[in-house]
């Protein structure tokens, strides 16, 4: 009898672990999940909107209102989005360059250009974007770009339209960055 | 106090046996959560690859989009919404909790940008 009581004891204790125990993973997405797969759809479409911009002879806006509309959707993943970029159009036939630079990292700043030793200050507005134009540049430039703490420098080709953006996505402590160099 | 120990072993010999076929059983210790969440991503990615994605979504046809994703286990519904926030398309008609994908495109052969919403869920 006494037996019997302790196989009960002993089922009754098994089962109380087991119920105890988490049922398996709920299908529910964790907010981590979707991070990478967001960097990696933007590091896609950033240099494609760039693209489409030329297409309609409007590359600055284009970019500037696909950043902004990136900004604002991402808000509603709870995803803190910044992103800088800075592209590059040149004209063979009068060797000017145009770099335009778009700042979206949420704060206004002095971005400091160098192109084969020209150096420009451009303050760009958080949220905005800025142009400035080089003259007499040769088929091939070496530029350097500090904004913030960040600096780049590059070496691109002057009748080719070249692209850098920094994409950052940031949840709580878990960040998400790629620059995309097109 | 002999029973004492017999009922522990009893208990530590349940725990093993048990945990040993949950480890078995199908689906314990994977993270469905995860595993769907990329299998959506990738869904999308694969028809934007194959060059299917975009004019449906240029189009607004979401039930033909829909018809594109074939999906073992899980039902789904696609939202496409314009950059205004118009969003054509269904929400998850289900009881449970599901998962949502995204998928943005700056636009096809011109500037026209999307949210693709791709959701997910246990039939």
């Amino acid at each position: 009898m006494k037996a019997q009581f302790f196989i009960l004891g002993a089922i009754l204790l098994c089962s109380l672990f087991f119920i105890g125990l988490p049922p398996g993973q709920p299908l529910v997405q964790s907010p981590l999940q979707d991070m990478d797969y967001i960097l990696q759809n933007l590091e896609r479409e950033f240099p494609h909107a760039l693209n489409l911009g030329l297409e309609d002879e409007n590359p600055r806006q284009t970019m500037e209102d696909f950043t902004s509309w990136v900004r604002g959707l991402t808000q509603n993943f709870l995803l803190n989005f910044s992103s800088f970029w800075v592209f590059a159009e040149g004209d063979p036939l009068t060797g000017n360059v145009v770099v335009s630079l778009g700042n979206y990292m949420g704060s206004d700043m002095n971005v400091n250009l160098d192109l084969d030793g020209d150096q420009r200050n451009v303050f760009v507005q958080d949220g905005d974007s800025q142009s400035t134009t080089f003259s007499s540049v040769g088929s091939s430039y070496d530029l350097s770009v500090q904004f913030g703490n960040e600096a780049r420098s590059f070496t691109w080709q002057r009748d080719k339209v070249n692209l850098f953006a920094l994409i950052e996505l940031v949840r709580g402590e878990n960040i998400a960055r790629s620059d995309v160099v097109a | 106090m002999r029973g004492f120990w017999y009922m522990i072993e009893a208990i530590l010999a349940g725990i093993i046996m048990i945990s040993f076929l949950l480890v078995l059983a199908v689906g314990y210790g994977k993270v469905p959560g995860e595993y769907v969440s990329l299998k959506g991503y990738e869904i999308l990615h694969d028809l934007d690859q194959q060059g299917v994605l975009r004019s449906y979504v240029i189009d607004g046809n979401y039930s033909g989009l829909g018809s594109q994703i074939k999906l073992f286990e899980y039902n789904h519904s696609v939202q496409i919404c314009d950059q205004a926030g118009n969003c054509s398309g269904s929400m998850p008609d289900a009881a449970n909790v599901w998962i949502g994908n995204y998928y943005i495109i700056a636009g096809e052969d011109q500037y026209q940008p999307y949210l693709i919403k791709l959701y997910m869920w246990r039939l």
